[in-house]
């Protein structure tokens, strides 16, 4: 079968492997200048910043996601680093609160436990309970009973406060949610958080050479398997014929490229008009086209020209206001007001790289779009630069290291986002897994066409390379897929 | 008009103009015995769709019903979207 895998992103080189495993013949589309530009994160001023990848979860030894690198044969090719065993992430909360997050399910409801004694039992309740769900949700083990868990489609707020009550603790039980979600918790279902935010409880790390590395071992394998990816070419419409069938996709330099099968892994919302308007009926277009996004974030990356403790293997997530997350997150909430988190990598040159993120919204920058892609309207740069400096004002606060040895080398922006990932209004989530909308399903109104990406399963390398398995599961068979990787184990 | 103020005739017609209009089925087929996967044809992604119809000719949300699953015969829609009212009036 002569598969197109539209986007070069973590789940379409997922899906781009598992089809080219199974025989088929295999082309990658990327309309961006380089492969997966979220994923490899850029290079500035010789120093590597990663963008896509900086916390991932489930890398111990039979972890969920060393399972998928497994079966995508890159796992020999990385190195996991997990961070520090004591303080993966110190969450500095409203009031000078502080928590040293531990690796470790027990030693994290532990050191819970000792800051709220009297909720103790609660705490290591919900631990347990949420990674004990979050594992049924992987795909090699995922079935309908975890599906029909009475919990699953609950809002992720009023499960946890049926656990704990005091409002700091909640922050720090649900504080993933919107790091690796992009959700408030009033609209994460509890199994959506326990899949995609409660594993994080149990263990988490990076890897050596951060997205780079995925990416490169991931374009190994590929090559090795015969595909063949083409970037710098996107595709400017997909052709199908009178069955509904994709016959053929008509590349952005006009060349046609015919297939059996397609599997698209950009945004919905850009999929109808790449589409013939007898493809699919106008409920669907207009549902692909207005299904709501995730939050954009902002981003400041800079150097420290000396080794810095708290950002060598460890984050920093500041979520000091105590107001609602909701309100936390509008946008008359300045900067300094918001959540941030910080990541840093020790270099081996004893300096270090650091990534703080803030979350976004698109209209605040839309003003400054200007008229074409990478052109910003006036006064884009002051804006970035007057930002940047309430976030370092505001990080240096809780990091003193950081303090006048801070170099600060670049900003991304919503638009940064929208333009470099083709994401409309530079979701960093894909579009949102909320309770009050259907996420789409793989399978489209155009029978050999297929979607994957972030919004089919969840956001992040697991939730994406997840899809990835879902994806081609519908193709190939669940039941053969999910037997080949429990072969892995 | 609110959902709340609707008779079982209008809900029928509603639905079934909606339904029509966007499948393009002939009003004929639209007997309240009609089965939605047998007697339509609908597969499991065009009930995705029926229910972004129906939800959009009603201004109602029936993705969080979980009867939405049960519903087999266009007279199991009618009265979904009855129950609704009627809880909405409640």
């Amino acid at each position: 079968m002569r598969c197109i895998v539209v986007g070069s992103g973590c789940s379409g080189l997922t899906c781009a492997i598992i089809m080219a495993k199974h025989g088929h013949s295999v082309t990658v589309v990327e309309k961006g200048p380089c492969m997966a530009p979220l994923m490899q994160g850029f290079e500035r001023k010789r120093r590597y910043f990663d963008t896509g990848v900086h916390c991932l979860s489930g890398l111990g030894d039979n972890g969920p996601l060393t399972l998928l690198f497994e079966y995508l044969n890159i796992r020999n090719r990385l190195t996991y680093k997990p961070f520090a065993a004591k303080n993966s992430y110190t969450l500095h909360g409203p009031d000078g609160f502080v928590w040293n997050m531990p690796q470790g399910l027990e030693a994290c409801s532990d050191s819970l436990a000792a800051l709220f004694p009297q909720e103790a039992e609660g705490i290591a309740a919900f631990l347990k309970d949420t990674v004990a769900l979050g594992e049924q949700f992987q795909y090699p083990v995922l079935n309908q009973a975890t599906l029909d868990h009475p919990q699953h489609n609950q809002p992720m707020d009023a499960v946890l406060g049926r656990y704990v009550s005091a409002p700091q603790l909640k922050v720090c039980l649900s504080v993933f949610n919107t790091l690796f979600c992009g959700l408030v918790d009033a609209e994460t279902s509890y199994g959506f958080f326990a899949a995609s935010a409660g594993l994080y409880y149990q263990d988490s790390g990076t890897v050596e050479g951060g997205g780079r590395a995925i990416c490169t071992g991931m374009l190994e394998e590929l090559q090795g398997l015969g595909a063949t990816v083409l970037f710098g070419n996107g595709v400017r419409s997909i052709q199908t014929g009178d069955r509904k069938q994709v016959t053929s996709v008509v590349l952005e330099d006009g060349a046609p490229l015919s297939c059996d099968c397609l599997i698209y892994t950009g945004h919905p919302a850009l999929l109808p008009d790449l589409l013939p308007d007898t493809a699919m009926r106008d409920v669907r277009r207009a549902y692909y086209r207005e299904l709501s996004s995730s939050m954009s974030l902002l981003g400041v990356y800079g150097t420290i020209d000396e080794p810095v403790d708290c950002l060598s293997g460890r984050n920093v997530i500041i979520a000091e206001t105590a107001a609602p997350y909701d309100a936390v997150f509008s946008e008359q909430q300045g900067y300094d007001q918001r959540p941030m988190m910080v990541t840093g990598h020790a270099g081996h040159d004893g300096t270090t790289t650091f990534s703080i993120f803030v979350p976004s919204h698109f209209s605040e920058w839309e003003p400054y779009a200007g008229g074409r892609v990478h052109r910003r309207g006036a006064g884009y740069h002051e804006r970035k630069d007057d930002v940047a400096r309430q976030v370092m004002r505001k990080a240096q606060q809780y990091i003193p290291e950081m303090q006048g040895r801070a170099t600060v080398v670049s900003v991304s922006t919503p638009l940064t986002i929208r333009d470099y990932c083709n994401a409309p209004e530079g979701a960093a989530y894909g579009i949102k897994h909320s309770l009050t909308q259907f996420a789409p399903t793989p399978s489209s109104p155009v029978r050999n066409m297929y979607l994957s990406g972030q919004g089919i399963a969840a956001p992040g390398i697991m939730g994406a390379m997840t899809a990835g398995f879902i994806t081609c599961g519908e193709i190939l068979g669940h039941d053969l897929l999910r037997g080949e990787l429990q072969a892995c184990s | 008009m609110s959902i709340t103020t609707m008779t079982k005739e209008e809900i029928v017609s509603i639905t079934n103009e909606a339904i029509c209009e966007e499948f393009e089925f002939d009003m004929e087929k639209m007997t309240p015995e009609a089965h939605l996967y047998t007697d339509l044809g609908l597969d499991s992604l065009d009930a995705v769709d029926l229910v972004l119809v129906l939800e959009k000719a009603f201004k109602v949300k029936l993705r969080n019903q979980p009867e939405v699953k049960e519903v087999r015969t266009l007279e199991d829609v009618y009265d979904l979207i009855q129950k609704l009212m009627q809880q909405e009036a409640a």
